[in-house]
């Protein structure tokens, strides 16, 4: 019998359980099909050496997933408890019929139960179609092509999604008992009646207030422009005076807009505009907080989305800087300052060179200034990359492997240094530097800094390029200076493969031998950005579905409350046309007011972000951009329009 | 005089085939302008569904109802908002406010539907308001307001569109004595003063001794009809109380 109650329920209250199904298969759905990528048969299939990266991104999917999992979590809850809110004189029915708390219970459990399991299953079944998607979009961001569709389907990430949610479900079970347990009988039956408590705030404090939030959110927007994202001291007073600012804005913001509309008459003595300003002001008073929460997650979606993809691909580009040489082998100075010849090691090793393709061995001194000295009044941050001595290459050695990349040659002369870096980041300080040097001293003898500036160079490939900045001086310069490095460059003649194979297994056995192939840094590099751009999606496709959601939650529970208030338009003559078009504008305004602040931070943001992927090669954000916008339209779209429609069917 | 309004051998049937009950039966009256018109009868009586027919709610199973020589059981729905919002006022028995507006706005709100111009909207409001003695309640909101000065802006929003006939449905159901009898004795000043034609359902014997004319309804028929004439208001009322011991005393409701 209960069972049949619940069932009936669910069936008759679709309209209200509409959003949260909605909501719960959403969140199935990308649940499922981020996880099951990291199981996922093609991703193993990959280029071996990216198996590391393969289990360091499963690692990192799962960590996500389990904060993924708590917001959700929290969603669901928040969903749930509107839908028992709405049913309070229901259940206050059936507790004056005598049925026993503990009976209610059950039948709200066994609806909870229903509901999810049919979201589990549509959400699996959706999940699995967009996980096809997904897998096929990673592998060619991992830059593999797979020649044939493959079905991909993952039983661990299934099981991983019934289990997480079979948690979440289990929780908003054990919830939902407690709430029915704690009501009383009186407030269920005269929940309908029981009218909010309006608070006005003071007209004055509100314009003060929005004043103060615009002043914050322009300091905020002005400095992040100014200097960029490369000091994060900055980018972090930015972005707490920027979510203070929003904070701010949204609890002052419908006290000043109505202040500021009441002032224009014929705007607000027009239909019913002044009854939908009202309507919005007293939510909003009540409701800042989730809005600044909803304004920043949605800044979070539109940033990631339109940035991700050509943050990954300029970062893809300034590795192409760091690799100039298919392989770079060294040697560092012993403890005695003594370095090893490359060439004698490999021969040690019974590594023929000739054998790889070009290649050319030269050693690296170590001048008597450090780097450190030179940029730290430039560059806070100098202090932590640059803790060498500067190093010094000789001039023949220098148009050799200039050779060796085929580039244009930089032209100098004997009284000239060539400044070397592949530090981009710090591209500002050097301009700066060179800017008040015009020479730099050298040992002892004073060199003209050649081109006046520092040029973009790796003088081998390598994950992080030695002391940030290097020197070039004529070759009798070095006479006297101390050895530092002894390195090899080698340009594969083919076989890229075979060779990175055997380097690996001399570079395993050799304890004095360092050094990295191509292949292996921009394996990891192109893991590590596919590994931020899908760990940004991710979070960003759960904001969106959860700002959207809580939206549209937030307008329908209060679309129950406002049937009176729409009755009471009915009555004094306002047509159903008039009504619907205020309920539009409400859920309009209500949607917009936090996505439209959030588009806003996302111009500069973008900008910002786009500013410093210039400085790594520049790529556009329009299409990113469009895409994202496209997004936006469908899931917030979707949610806006899903609350439309059922509030017009609430109130009717 | 005019007849605002002339209601025609109307009936109202619920439920389907079979099983259905008359709520008016073969209810004939007319009401001339500047008239103040009591409806009473005991619950069940179809004092409310009249009325709800009257006003345009509800429709009639057969009959004509006509407001200002315009059968309003032939509009249709897109016309019958128009006509509501043109024609008739409503005053409530639960004030029926919006808690989110100011009183000035709440009463504001009956003239912006209309599309009125903003000057005119102030100056018709501050009229109106008073007449009713509720303009220092103006800038407040219907929770800082007392019953009575809520019931006056409910009446205010009612009357402030100059409608051709202002419907009451037991306007003094949720108020005290005191504030029932300042909401009456406004009313009587419209009706007075600005021939204001007022149709109002009550089962207070008292409340209807404001009225010119009562009709008594039970069991969907009029059953009878008194006219105040030049009697004291006292005198009015003891002869309501006779008529409601007549039609089955429900003198749990006689003051």
């Amino acid at each position: 019998m209960y069972f049949k109650l619940s069932a009936r329920n669910v069936k008759r209250s679709f309209k209200d359980y509409f959003t949260y199904f909605l909501t719960l298969t959403f969140a199935v759905c990308i649940f499922y099909s981020f996880n099951s990528l990291s199981a996922s048969e093609v991703m193993t299939t990959l280029n071996a050496s990216q198996a590391e990266m393969i289990k360091a991104f499963t690692m990192l999917l799962s960590g996500v997933s389990v904060f993924v999992s708590v917001v959700l979590g929290f969603l669901i809850m928040y969903a749930n408890n509107f839908l028992i809110r709405r049913r309070k004189k229901e259940l206050g029915l059936y507790m004056t019929l005598g049925m026993s708390k503990y009976k209610i219970s059950r039948i709200i459990v066994v609806e909870t139960f229903f509901v999810g399991i049919i979201s589990l299953a549509v959400g699996l079944l959706l999940g699995i179609l967009v996980s096809q998607g997904l897998v096929a979009l990673t592998v060619s961001m991992f830059k593999a092509n797979i020649e044939q569709f493959t079905f991909v389907f993952s039983s661990e990430a299934m099981l991983k999604t019934i289990l997480y949610f079979g948690i979440i479900f289990l929780m908003v079970m054990i919830f939902n008992s407690v709430v029915i347990s704690r009501y009383k009988l009186i407030d269920l039956l005269t929940a309908a009646k029981k009218n909010q408590s309006l608070k006005i705030r003071k007209t004055s404090t509100s314009i003060v207030l929005f004043v103060f939030s615009i002043i914050l959110l322009a300091v905020a927007y002005a400095v992040i422009m100014k200097y960029g994202l490369f000091e994060s001291n900055i980018v972090w007073t930015c972005v707490g005076l920027g979510a203070l600012g929003t904070f701010l804005f949204f609890m002052s913001l419908s006290g000043f807009a109505l202040n500021m509309i009441q002032k224009n008459k014929n705007v607000y003595y027009k239909d019913v505009n002044m009854f939908v300003l009202r309507q919005i002001n007293s939510k909003v008073n009540t409701t800042f907080i989730s809005m600044t929460i909803i304004c920043l997650m949605l800044f979070f979606t539109i940033g990631v989305f339109s940035t991700g993809f050509s943050f990954k691909a300029s970062m893809e580009k300034n590795i192409e800087k760091m690799t100039p040489y298919d392989a770079s082998l060294y040697t560092k100075a012993d403890e005695d300052g003594k370095v090893q010849h490359i060439h004698d090691i490999m021969q040690h090793l019974k590594v023929d060179l000739d054998e790889y393709g070009e290649h050319h061995s030269f050693t690296v001194y170590k001048a008597d200034k450090s780097v450190k000295d030179l940029l730290a009044p430039y560059e806070d941050d100098a202090v932590k990359f640059a803790d060498s001595n500067l190093p010094v290459i000789k001039r023949s050695d220098f148009e050799r492997i200039e050779a060796m990349q085929g580039i244009e040659p930089i032209d100098f002369n004997d009284e000239e240094v060539v400044l070397l870096s592949n530090f981009e980041v710090f591209q500002d300080a050097f301009d700066r530097f060179t800017e008040d040097h015009k020479t730099l001293e050298v040992n002892g003898k004073e060199y003209d800094i050649a081109h006046q500036k520092v040029h973009s160079f790796a003088y081998k490939t390598e994950f992080n390029s030695e002391g940030v900045l290097t020197a070039v001086l004529p070759d009798e310069a070095v006479e006297g200076m101390e050895p530092f490095l002894s390195v090899v460059n080698i340009n594969y003649d083919d076989n890229q493969k075979e060779h990175d194979e055997t380097l690996y297994k001399v570079l395993d056995e050799s304890d004095v031998l360092w050094g990295t192939t191509k292949t292996i840094i921009l394996d990891s590099s192109v893991g590590s950005s596919t590994m931020i751009v899908f760990v940004g999606l991710y979070l960003g496709i759960v904001f969106l579905i959860s700002s959207a959601a809580v939206l549209a939650l937030q307008q329908l529970s209060e679309a129950s409350d406002n049937i009176a208030r729409y009755t009471v338009l009915k009555k004094i003559g306002v047509t159903r046309k008039g009504i619907n078009k205020a309920i539009f504008g409400q859920v309009f305004i209500y949607f917009m007011m936090p996505l439209a602040l959030a588009i806003v931070h996302s111009i500069f943001g973008i900008q910002v972000v786009n500013k410093a992927i210039m400085v790594a090669g520049s790529t556009s954000v329009l299409v990113p951009s469009l895409i994202t916008a496209l997004i936006i339209v469908i899931v917030y779209g979707g949610y806006f329009f899903a609350t439309y429609t059922g509030y017009k069917s609430i109130v009717k | 005089m005019s007849t605002v309004l002339k209601v025609d051998h109307i009936e109202k049937y619920f439920g389907n085939k079979g099983n259905t009950t008359k709520a008016i039966d073969q209810i004939s009256f007319e009401v001339e302008r500047g008239e103040f018109v009591g409806i009473m009868g005991p619950s069940g009586s179809g004092k409310t569904t009249l009325l709800n027919c009257i006003s345009t709610i509800d429709s009639v199973t057969t009959g004509k109802i006509l407001i200002n020589e315009q059968d309003i059981t032939k509009l249709k729905t897109g016309k019958l908002d128009q006509f509501r919002r043109d024609e008739l006022g409503f005053i409530f028995q639960d004030f029926n406010l919006l808690d989110t507006l100011t009183a000035f706005e709440n009463i504001a709100i009956a003239l912006t539907i209309q599309g009125r111009k903003p000057a005119d909207i102030t100056f018709l409001v501050k009229e109106v308001a008073e007449k009713l003695e509720i303009t220092q309640v103006l800038n407040k909101f219907p929770y800082q307001m007392s019953g009575g000065q809520k019931q006056r802006v409910a009446a205010a929003r009612a009357i402030v569109t100059d409608p051709t006939l202002i419907l009451a449905d037991e306007p003094t159901g949720a108020l005290d004595s005191k504030s029932s009898r300042l909401l009456l004795d406004s009313f009587e000043k419209l009706n007075e003063e600005l021939q204001a034609t007022i149709l109002m359902v009550t089962h207070d014997a008292f409340t209807a001794s404001y009225a010119k004319r009562i009709l008594f309804i039970k069991d969907g028929q009029i059953f009878n009809e008194l006219i105040r004439g030049k009697d004291t208001r006292k005198e009015f009322f003891n002869r309501i109380i006779e008529v409601v011991t007549l039609l089955g005393g429900d003198t749990n409701n006689v003051l």
